[in-house]
């Protein structure tokens, strides 16, 4: 894991890297409560990931769903995704915007720049930006 | 008894006669001579007669039947000889019949003994032959594993070369690779050029240069990829036709093999047959000494019977004599008996 | 003894010489030349308008992003930057394809930035402007939007794309 090298910017995040579907997210480790290993389903209340962030057609598979407990407007909600990667501190350097052609269609979904890794591009997500989302989910399955 | 009576009638008469007689002419000695003669002839002739009676005729019955038996055992032996000449001549023609057959036993022998020998040539031959086949049939199980070997060595020559055809291709990648990120190079150069205005135009120039030096390179790998191309395919070929050749070769030998043991069998069925040739040669040999010993033994047979033939018809002569004897003998004895009968009768 | 001012008949060639190419140089800086990158996509030939074409990159993996429609596959990294990439087969009617393959055109127009996908680049020349016919009536959907002229290539037709009408194809 490539930590930022000591560049001057003293300004660093802590972020907490996941897997869904064979995709990597990360989001900031301050928002996440806890992580528990769970069982078959999604406990009562939580959200399997890919209900909150669309994949579309891409194939979303939970080999060891693991419940995220994230704190959202002062709250705990759980969500499930598949694995938790790392937790490790990255400098804002490292961290770039989206592209003017993408930033309209996700960062109403949460995301909201992405991180440089190695060669990987790393989404990141805001789990305060999901809260209206949560909301309608909640209405629908109450 | 007539017999015997006519005989002593006879005497008496001539008895009488000579007393007569010498009563009448004769005197003195003569006289008495005469007399004594008479008496002694009388007295014999009373002798004889008492003999006959008593001796004579029971020698006539014996004779008589002696005779009549001889007579009998004559007609017997007469018979019998018959018989045996029937016999005799009923075996002279078999043996005659016998005596064909075994001629013409004899020539059909010699025939089987002729056409085995034949039989035993033939295969003698065969024999010959066929050992000749088994071992070309060798020779040419050894002349393709010459060829299988050579054809083997050939095909990993052959194998190698497509592999070493192979090392080329990835060779054409790389330079492929480094020709179309040249021609990307030339693109962006040309790109760039536009925006650097006069500097630009000669930096454009040589944007083109490279990007004709990427395309003559691309040209070229293509080129020798088709190149390539054929020479695989032409492994490939090879490599078939030379697995062909080898499963022919296989099968080949495989029939080679196969021939050689039916030769094989053949060659101990050839062998068998010849000896059964032999045996049946030699049998027939044998069955022909056998077949003109029994032809001697019946031509002896044959002369035997010939001999008594001729020894039964003399036989037959001789038993014909004895009969007419006996008859004559019995006639003699009738007249015997006659002759007594007629003296005692007269 | 030769004339001072002693004109040769070579000067005279050359005299006619240089006036013809004289007049081809502003012929040449007359006629407008446009230069424009030729790619294809799927089976047909397009062409973007050289200014609109910061540079081409070879093919490297696109990063999946969720919540993206399907004209936009994903994110590449160029050089430490983050770009999008546009598949613009979506637009240009053919088939989809493996999209690791494609070289990407830096497409940049005012505001309008993003990678474009495409299959080969096939050359990157000047055309004088004259050369550019207006647009086939035969194109369909999105291509009717999107493509600004038409020119012949070696007997083979091939659309231009402009890239300011992509963008607004876009935000619409």
């Amino acid at each position: 894991m490539k930590r930022t090298a000591a560049t001057g910017d003293s300004t660093g995040l802590e972020i907490l890297l996941f897997r869904v579907g064979g995709v990597c997210f990360g989001v900031e480790a301050d928002q996440v409560e806890r992580v528990d290993s769970c069982g078959e389903g999604a406990q009562e209340g939580s959200f399997w990931f890919h209900d909150l962030v669309d994949f579309g057609e891409w194939p979303v598979v939970y080999r060891a769903p693991t419940l995220l407990l994230v704190k959202i407007a002062g709250e705990g909600v759980g969500v499930v995704i598949d694995a938790v990667r790392d937790i490790a501190e990255f400098g804002l350097d490292a961290i770039r915007p989206f592209p003017p052609l993408v930033e309209p269609f996700v960062l109403p979904k949460g995301m909201w720049g992405v991180l440089q890794l190695d060669e990987e591009i790393v989404p990141l997500l805001d789990f305060q930006r999901l809260r209206h989302r949560i909301v309608d989910l909640r209405s629908k399955h109450p | 008894m007539k017999l015997t009576t006519k005989f002593v009638v006879m005497n008496a008469v001539l008895l009488a006669a000579a007393v007569a007689l010498t009563t009448f002419s004769f005197t003195g000695f003569k006289a008495v001579v005469v007399v004594r003669t008479l008496v002694v002839a009388a007295i014999f002739s009373a002798l004889s007669i008492f003999l006959s009676r008593r001796f004579f005729s029971p020698l006539i019955d014996s004779f008589s039947e002696i005779s009549e038996k001889i007579h009998s055992r004559a007609g017997a032996i007469s018979s019998a000889i018959n018989q045996q000449s029937g016999l005799a001549t009923r075996l002279s023609s078999s043996v005659v019949e016998i005596s064909s057959t075994m001629e013409e036993f004899s020539s059909t022998a010699s025939q089987i003994s002729q056409h085995s020998q034949g039989v035993v040539e033939r295969a003698d031959k065969t024999l010959e032959d066929t050992k000749v086949g088994a071992t070309e049939v060798e020779n040419l199980t050894f002349k393709v594993n010459d060829i299988s070997q050579n054809i083997e060595a050939n095909l990993s020559e052959i194998v190698e070369l497509g592999r070493r055809s192979k090392e080329i291709n990835k060779i054409m990648e790389i330079i492929n690779n480094i020709a179309n990120q040249t021609k990307l190079i030339a693109f962006n150069a040309a790109l760039e050029a536009a925006s650097a205005g006069e500097a630009g135009k000669r930096f454009g120039v040589v944007a083109i240069e490279i990007r004709r030096l990427a395309d003559s390179v691309v040209e070229s790998t293509t080129e020798i990829e088709g190149k390539i191309t054929e020479i695989q395919d032409a492994v490939n070929r090879l490599v078939m036709s030379s697995e062909k050749s080898s499963e022919l070769i296989q099968e080949g030998q495989q029939y080679a093999a196969q021939t050689v043991v039916m030769l094989i069998e053949s060659v101990d069925g050839v062998e068998e047959t010849a000896n059964a040739a032999r045996q049946i040669s030699l049998s027939i040999q044998q069955q022909q000494i056998a077949s003109s010993q029994v032809v001697t033994a019946i031509k002896d047979i044959e002369e035997g019977a010939r001999v008594s033939t001729e020894s039964i018809q003399q036989s037959n002569g001789a038993t014909a004599e004895l009969a007419g004897l006996t008859d004559e003998l019995r006639s003699l004895v009738n007249s015997l008996k006659t002759g007594t009968v007629s003296r005692e009768n007269s | 003894m030769a004339a001072p001012e002693e004109e040769f008949k070579s000067d005279r060639f050359l005299h006619e010489i240089k006036r013809r190419d004289a007049v081809r140089e502003v012929v040449d800086v007359e006629e407008e030349q446009v230069k424009i990158v030729v790619f294809t996509c799927g089976t047909e030939r397009y062409a973007f308008y050289g200014r609109d074409i910061r540079e081409i990159l070879p093919p490297r993996e696109i990063a999946w992003m969720p919540e993206l429609p399907s004209y936009l596959p994903g994110l590449i990294n160029v050089r430490g930057d983050i770009e999008s990439v546009i598949d613009i087969r979506c637009f240009l009617g053919q088939e989809k394809t493996d999209l690791s393959q494609c070289l990407v055109a830096m497409a940049v127009r005012d505001d309008f930035r993003s990678g474009i996908l495409v299959d080969t680049i096939d050359d990157v020349i000047d055309i004088p402007s004259s050369v550019v016919r207006p647009p086939l009536s035969t194109l369909a959907g999105a291509a009717r939007d999107l493509v600004t002229g038409e020119i012949e290539l070696a007997g083979n037709p091939v659309s231009l794309v402009g890239i300011e009408r992509l963008a607004t194809h876009l935000t619409i």
